[in-house]
This record gives structure tokens, C-alpha cells and sequence, in this order.
């Protein structure tokens, strides 16, 4: 057992009402620059729909992530070590400015030095980077809040297997329903950004698991952004270097979440600590497709075994961080109650961001101008426990997205939502928990004391409670470099050089 | 992108202005340059003078050296300060009959001498002319080991090999003989005939041992080829004659190569004609 640590963030998609602060914080604090003006470093996805950039689940198209080969060997989808070497030069799968978007600003002056007329003037989009008049089609939210478009998300990949009755049911106008994706870099455990780098630029940090690219060695290749099947490496065509969501560490140093996580709206986003066990990370990821994501949470440690501890400590992880671990939300998301899963597993990457699946409203009909719900008048109360096949959201869906296609994974977490809900509203309404509801809890395996613990950190938890930061000690490790006290009175620790365009 | 190009436009504007400032300041160094090397210092007496200039081939005492260098010692025609005056400012080539004996090489023009250098040379040659034509102290002229290596002067003429005191390869700017498929340079005259033309093992020997040409005497007065590398290069260049030149023809394989190429990215503009479907249109296209 080898254990190591690693920074996660959950995403409690029930909450998310894709309000784009987050993707403006990170925007503000990290890409706000010549050649970055591209990346959304965090991103939100209305889905179904096809994210940004356009299509990137498409794997067939851009060749993204890990897959398993004949004989069981873990094989990178992009190319083989010698077609890397023969497309060095020309990388066919590589995502272009158009699979992004031209990024575009609006031509104000038009709306001061319009003439007098009968319309109102407009002003026109521009491109940011040719400063000519664009006609947009496609970019990141361009389908926000468009469930049934006819090209984002009827072409959304992870709608395969979904019923094609459903399918034309949810194209119905009335029916039309979606859900956000916030999504940031996993910090994958087996990174295929990493391995695809001719350059060996890019590199995983053992304290925190955080996978960085060192603009020092970067040159270029890109490789990283074909190999990322998350597409969450951008090519800075300023610098000539690939970028990538950082985690805000030095955030993080200084015991503060992620500027994503911080201002979130809705408290979707969990930070916090999980251990797990290196060993395993080579075997689990070239398992076949069913037992990826169980493999994956195999390898998430309990903090409060001994055993575990005393590895952790043998491994030189800090009492602090074992100690955060323990309190880490996600953990008890993860592991405890079993409620969250990480985005497409079947890429094999062993992604460490995880969310939670989201309820939606259950299909009605519409009879005599009043709608109907699809559900008995006597369960009327317990929403969708028992007709989760009747939710607008496919199971199937959400299944492709985050289980590997297992529909009975994601109905497990939805009736423990519901469950949740369920008791809440007797404990809060009628103030009796009548033998039904606790039969429903029972039924989907929680306790009463789980039931209240769930409650708690998704509806009322504190920040203290959502972002459990581990002590990161930056002030030693300078000490065991210099004299802190020589950096007493400047900003920050160090300088920053901005990296020079590579040869 | 276009922002991009503009930049890479920047770029390569100031890397012509650098170029070009380079090159102005290599020819303003060039241009300035013979006039104030060492050899036309002001004040330089008409010896000194004489020394640095002509006793290269003309010896010291301007005994010239027989049968390739005319003598200047007891030269009728070197009392003649204007006919003096016309050949070191214009140079000499062509057949001459010097105290009976025939000399058919060429002297290059001396320049960057002021006027006053230029009278003082005179003065010098003249009185060399009208003096003893047998000097009081001969002075040994420098005679380079009589048998060189060809293929060792090839080296050192195409710079496979360095001069010792870190003297400019001669196909820098010259070329000579057989050196590879694209020559030597061009810059300076083509050296294929000048064992001939400097008067052979002696003259060609005295030459390199001071190069009296105005580009070659800031280049090699501070970085003298040795005895052996002078002995290794004038064998070369007695050979050069008779090395076979590559050939002027049409070169079918350059011409087909260029051909090959222009059908190629012919090919490739008729094959991806426009920018790349993205992967919306390919969505669109489904529809």
C-alpha cells in the first residue's frame, strides 16, 4: 500500500443552477490575458448538449484519454509511442480555434455613432483576435439552457442507449428538460495529458495530487490537449505553452478553496482531502469497462483505518493532512454514503472530481389543459421513489455520464436523495415521521443519524463544513530553503517570470 | 490568428532592421576599415610603410624575388615617381621586361593610402630604384617547405580544417579548383589560376605569406598562415588546374526535385481545399 494524497472537489449537481460565477471568478483570477482569452479553465455545460469544446466527449473525433487493448494493456487512444513520434508535426485530432470558439467582444461604438433612425441600433459581435465581424454558431454555453437544440444536444454522445421513445419525448417542448455540468480539470490519477507530453512538461505534485504543466519545459507539442479526453489543456498561443486549470494552489498554500468553489452561488462544490493507494493505480485503470468505477473507489482509502494511518504516516503525509481527510465532505460523499461519482470513468484517466447526479421532475402528461403527473395519487408524496424510469432526466443518461452506463448506480443515489427529502419534509411539515417514510429510508439503507448527516452538509453546511483545506505548511518548507523573515513586508513568496515563447 | 501574424509581423520587421544594421555597420567596418589598419597608420615613414605593403612580394630591400616578382632596386622604370605613383595606386598586370628578365604577374591596387602615405611610399621606391642594386643586407626571402599536401590545403582552403593563428577559411570568399557540388564563394576572385598568375611556388608562397590585397591584410596581418599551411595551400591550388570543376549543366534533379514538389503541394491544395470542417458543421452536416 502506498499511500498518497490528493485535493478533490464534488460538484452536488442537484444544486447547481448554472449561474457561470464560477467560470467568471476563474476567468477574472487566471485567464483574463492575451492568448488565454479562449480558455475556460472552469466551465459550465448545459446537458444534454455538447460542452465546450463543442463535442469533447467525442473520442472518436478527438481521441481523448486511455483505452484498453486485446490483451489488456493500458494504451493512450491518441497514438502509439512511434505514430506520436510520425504525427509530431501534424496532429490530426488536435481541437482548432472553431471547435472553441473565435472569442468575441461587441462593437459598442455603434450604439454612440449611429445616425438618427426608426431602430434601435445594434451592436454587432467582433472577434477578439481579427477585430472582423463574426457570425457565431457555436462556443462554450452557446447551447446554455437549450435542452432540446436539435444539433447540442441531440448529438450530446452520452445520450447512446437512451431510448428513442424518451429521446422524442424529451425533444417535446414541454418536456424538454437539463441540467448543468460544471466542469474543471479532474487532477486525474492516471492523466493522459501527462503521458501524451512529448516534452515530459507536465506533472502530477505529490503532496496534493494537483496536475500541473511546467511552462519551463513546455514547447508546444500540444499532445496534451489531444490526449486529455476532458479537453481541459488550452494551447496559449501567445506563450506558445499549454495551460490548464491549476486548482488555485496558491490558494490552496494559503488555506483558502479555489476561486471556482469560493464563489460558487449555489455551495454546490466541496473541497477536501482523499487518501488513496498508489499501488492500484496501473491495475484498476485497465480493468474492462464494468469494473472501472468500482475499481476506482476501491482505491480511496479510509482515513480512520489504522492501517491506512500508519501508511499515510510511513508515506510522509502530515498529521494535518490525515486529519483533514477525515473530515473530508468528499470522502463521506464518496465513500461514506456512496453518492458521487466521477465524470466518464470509461476514460480511464481515474478522474478525482466527482459529482453528485442530479434529481430532475418527474414526465407528465397534459390532460384537459391541466398537467398530469405519471405517478399514482397515493405515492404522490414519494415524488419519483418508486418511477425513477419516469424522471425526465434518462437514468440511462446520466448513467453514460458518470457510472459507465450502470443505471441502477445512479437510481441508488437518486432514491437516497429523495429518501432525504422525503423525511425532511414529514420531520419539517408534519412534524411526524410516519412508518412509510422510515421504511423508505430503510429500504435504500440509510439510518436516521445518515439521514440527518446527509441533510446537513448538502443543505445547511457552513464553508467550514464544505471546504475542509488541509494545512499545506509552506512556511517550513521555505524555512528549509531560507530565512521567511527576508519576505516579511513584500508580496508573496518568491517572484514570477512570465514563461518566454519556447525555441 | 491574424493578431498572431501581426506579431509575427513585428518580429520580422525588427529582425530585418537588426540584419540590416548588421550588414550597414559590416560594410561601414569594411569601408573604414583599410583606412585605419595599422598599415596606413599617419606618420608612417615611407619604410614602414613600404614594408607592410610591397616588401611582401617586392622583398625588403626590393630585390623582388626572381622570375615571379619584379626587383625594384635598381629598376629604371621605379624612378619614375608618376608611372611609380599610377601602378601602386591602380595596380599592374600584364607581361613586363624588368633588367632583361620577363615577368608576367599580377599586382593588386594598394588601397586606403592618403595622399601623403602615397608620397612616401613613392619617395621610398624611388629611392630603392635609384640605390645599390645589390643590397647591403639581403634579406632571406621566407620560403614555405617545398612539398605540400593537396588534400591538406583542400581542407584548409574549404575550412575543414582551421588555421592555426584562426585565420578566415579562403572559401569564405573564395573558390578554387574542386570544392564540393556548390563551390566556394564568390566574393572574391576565383583562385583556380593563381599558382599560375602569382608566379607559382615562390610568388604564390610570398603572397600568402603577407596578402597584400586590401580585404586580405586586415584579415591575415594579425593571423599569418604558417610555413606549412602556406606549403599545404599552394600545392592545392597548383592542383586546382587540373581538378575536375563540377559541371554547368542543367541539373535534371534539382529541376525534377522542384517539379515533384510543386505537384505535391498542388496535390494537397486540391486535396484540403479550406479551412477544416469543424466539428459543429460536421453536427450541422448530420442533420
Amino acid at each position: 500500500m502506498r499511500v498518497r494524497a490528493q485535493m478533490s472537489m464534488l460538484f452536488h449537481l442537484d444544486k447547481c443552477i448554472g449561474c457561470h460565477t464560477c467560470s467568471v471568478a476563474c476567468k477574472n483570477l487566471w485567464t483574463d490575458r492575451d492568448g488565454a482569452e479562449y480558455m475556460w479553465w472552469n466551465n459550465v455545460e448545459t446537458r444534454p448538449g455538447t460542452g465546450y469544446p463543442t463535442g469533447w466527449e467525442d473520442q472518436e473525433h478527438y481521441k481523448g484519454g486511455w483505452q484498453r487493448d486485446k490483451k489488456g494493456r493500458l494504451k493512450l487512444v491518441l497514438h502509439s509511442k512511434g505514430g506520436g513520434v510520425a504525427k509530431a508535426f501534424f496532429n490530426p485530432a488536435l481541437p482548432e480555434l472553431n471547435d472553441y470558439y473565435d472569442p468575441f467582444t461587441f462593437q459598442y461604438g455603434d450604439l454612440f455613432n449611429s445616425p438618427p433612425s426608426e431602430q434601435q441600433p445594434t451592436a454587432i459581435p467582433i472577434s477578439k483576435i481579427t477585430g472582423q465581424p463574426l457570425e457565431i454558431s457555436s462556443g462554450p454555453n452557446w447551447d446554455d439552457d437549450l435542452g432540446g437544440s436539435d444539433i447540442f444536444a441531440a448529438n450530446d454522445p452520452s445520450m447512446e442507449g437512451v431510448d428513442d421513445v424518451v429521446r422524442a419525448q424529451m425533444e417535446e417542448i414541454e418536456r424538454v428538460v437539463f441540467n448543468y455540468l460544471p466542469r474543471i480539470c479532474n487532477h486525474c490519477l492516471n492523466p493522459s495529458c501527462l503521458a501524451a507530453c512529448p516534452s515530459g512538461a507536465i506533472y502530477k505534485r505529490e503532496e496534493d495530487g494537483i496536475v500541473l504543466v511546467n511552462e519551463e519545459k513546455c514547447r508546444g507539442w500540444r499532445m496534451c490537449v489531444s490526449g486529455c479526453p476532458y479537453k481541459k489543456v488550452y494551447y496559449n498561443w501567445n506563450t506558445g505553452k499549454s495551460e490548464k486549470c491549476i486548482l488555485c494552489f496558491p490558494r490552496m498554500e494559503t488555506g483558502q478553496a479555489p476561486a471556482c468553489a469560493h464563489s460558487c452561488v449555489g455551495r454546490i462544490r466541496y473541497m477536501g482531502v482523499l487518501l488513496y493507494d498508489a499501488d492500484k493505480i496501473a491495475s484498476s485503470a485497465a480493468l474492462p469497462d464494468d469494473e472501472l468505477l468500482d475499481a476506482q473507489l476501491d482505491m480511496i482509502l479510509d482515513p480512520h483505518d489504522p492501517q491506512v494511518i500508519t501508511a499515510a504516516r510511513a508515506a510522509g503525509i502530515d498529521e494535518g493532512w490525515i486529519d483533514s481527510a477525515q473530515r473530508s465532505p468528499i470522502y463521506k460523499f464518496v465513500k461514506v454514503w456512496g453518492m458521487a461519482f466521477p465524470l466518464h470513468p470509461e476514460y480511464r484517466t481515474e478522474a478525482m472530481m466527482f459529482y453528485v447526479p442530479p434529481l430532475s421532475p418527474v414526465m407528465s402528461s397534459i390532460e384537459q389543459n391541466m398537467i398530469k403527473l405519471d405517478i399514482p395519487d397515493e405515492r404522490r408524496d414519494f415524488e419519483l421513489m418508486d418511477e425513477l424510469d419516469k424522471a425526465r432526466m434518462p437514468l440511462e443518461y446520466l448513467a453514460n455520464l458518470f457510472t459507465v452506463g450502470d443505471s441502477d448506480r445512479i437510481r441508488r443515489v437518486l432514491r437516497i436523495m429523495l429518501a432525504v427529502r422525503t423525511y425532511k419534509r414529514r420531520q419539517s411539515v408534519d412534524g411526524v415521521i410516519d412508518e412509510a417514510t422510515l421504511e423508505l429510508i430503510e429500504e435504500v439503507g440509510l439510518t436516521e443519524n445518515m439521514v440527518e448527516a446527509i441533510y446537513s452538509m448538502t443543505t445547511t453546511p457552513t464553508v467550514d463544513d464544505r471546504f475542509v483545506m488541509p494545512p499545506y505548511h509552506r512556511e517550513m518548507s521555505l524555512e528549509a530553503i531560507g530565512d521567511p523573515l527576508t519576505a516579511k513586508g513584500s508580496t508573496g513568496f518568491g517572484t514570477i517570470k512570465p514563461p518566454r515563447r519556447g525555441p | 490568428m491574424h493578431r498572431r501574424r501581426q506579431r509575427g509581423g513585428e518580429r520580422l520587421r525588427s529582425t530585418l532592421l537588426l540584419f540590416g544594421l548588421v550588414v550597414m555597420s559590416v560594410f561601414v567596418a569594411v569601408a573604414t576599415g583599410s583606412s585605419s589598419s595599422p598599415i596606413a597608420a599617419q606618420d608612417a615613414s615611407g619604410a614602414d610603410l613600404y614594408e607592410a605593403n610591397c616588401a611582401g612580394c617586392h622583398q625588403v630591400g626590393g630585390e623582388g624575388i626572381p622570375g615571379t616578382f619584379p626587383p625594384l632596386a635598381g629598376n629604371p622604370a621605379a624612378t619614375d615617381t608618376e608611372y611609380v605613383a599610377v601602378v601602386i595606386t591602380d595596380g599592374k598586370t600584364g607581361a613586363i621586361e624588368v633588367l632583361g628578365e620577363t615577368y608576367d604577374s599580377a599586382m593588386p591596387a594598394v588601397g586606403g593610402l592618403s595622399d601623403d602615405d602615397l608620397d612616401a611610399i613613392v619617395g621610398h621606391v624611388v629611392e630603392l630604384a635609384g640605390g645599390e642594386s645589390e643590397p647591403d643586407t639581403p634579406t632571406e626571402p621566407v620560403g614555405p617547405p617545398e612539398s605540400g599536401d593537396i588534400d591538406s590545403g583542400h581542407d584548409l582552403f574549404i575550412g575543414q580544417d582551421r588555421f592555426d593563428d584562426g585565420g578566415t577559411a579562403c572559401a569564405s570568399c573564395h573558390t578554387a579548383g574542386e570544392v564540393g557540388n556548390l563551390g566556394g564563394s564568390s566574393l572574391g576572385p576565383d583562385l583556380t589560376g593563381a599558382y599560375e598568375l602569382l608566379g607559382g611556388q615562390a610568388g604564390l608562397s610570398a603572397w600568402l605569406a603577407n596578402p597584400p590585397a586590401p580585404t586580405m591584410t586586415p584579415i591575415f596581418s594579425d593571423r599569418p598562415l604558417t610555413d606549412d599551411e602556406i606549403a599545404d595551400l599552394v600545392a592545392f591550388l597548383a592542383d586546382a588546374p587540373n581538378q575536375d570543376r563540377p559541371s554547368n549543366d542543367v541539373d535534371w534533379f534539382l529541376i525534377a526535385g522542384i517539379a515533384g514538389l510543386l505537384v505535391l503541394i498542388g496535390g494537397m491544395a486540391i486535396a484540403w481545399r479550406g479551412p477544416r470542417r469543424t466539428y459543429v458543421e460536421t453536427l450541422r452536416s448530420k442533420r
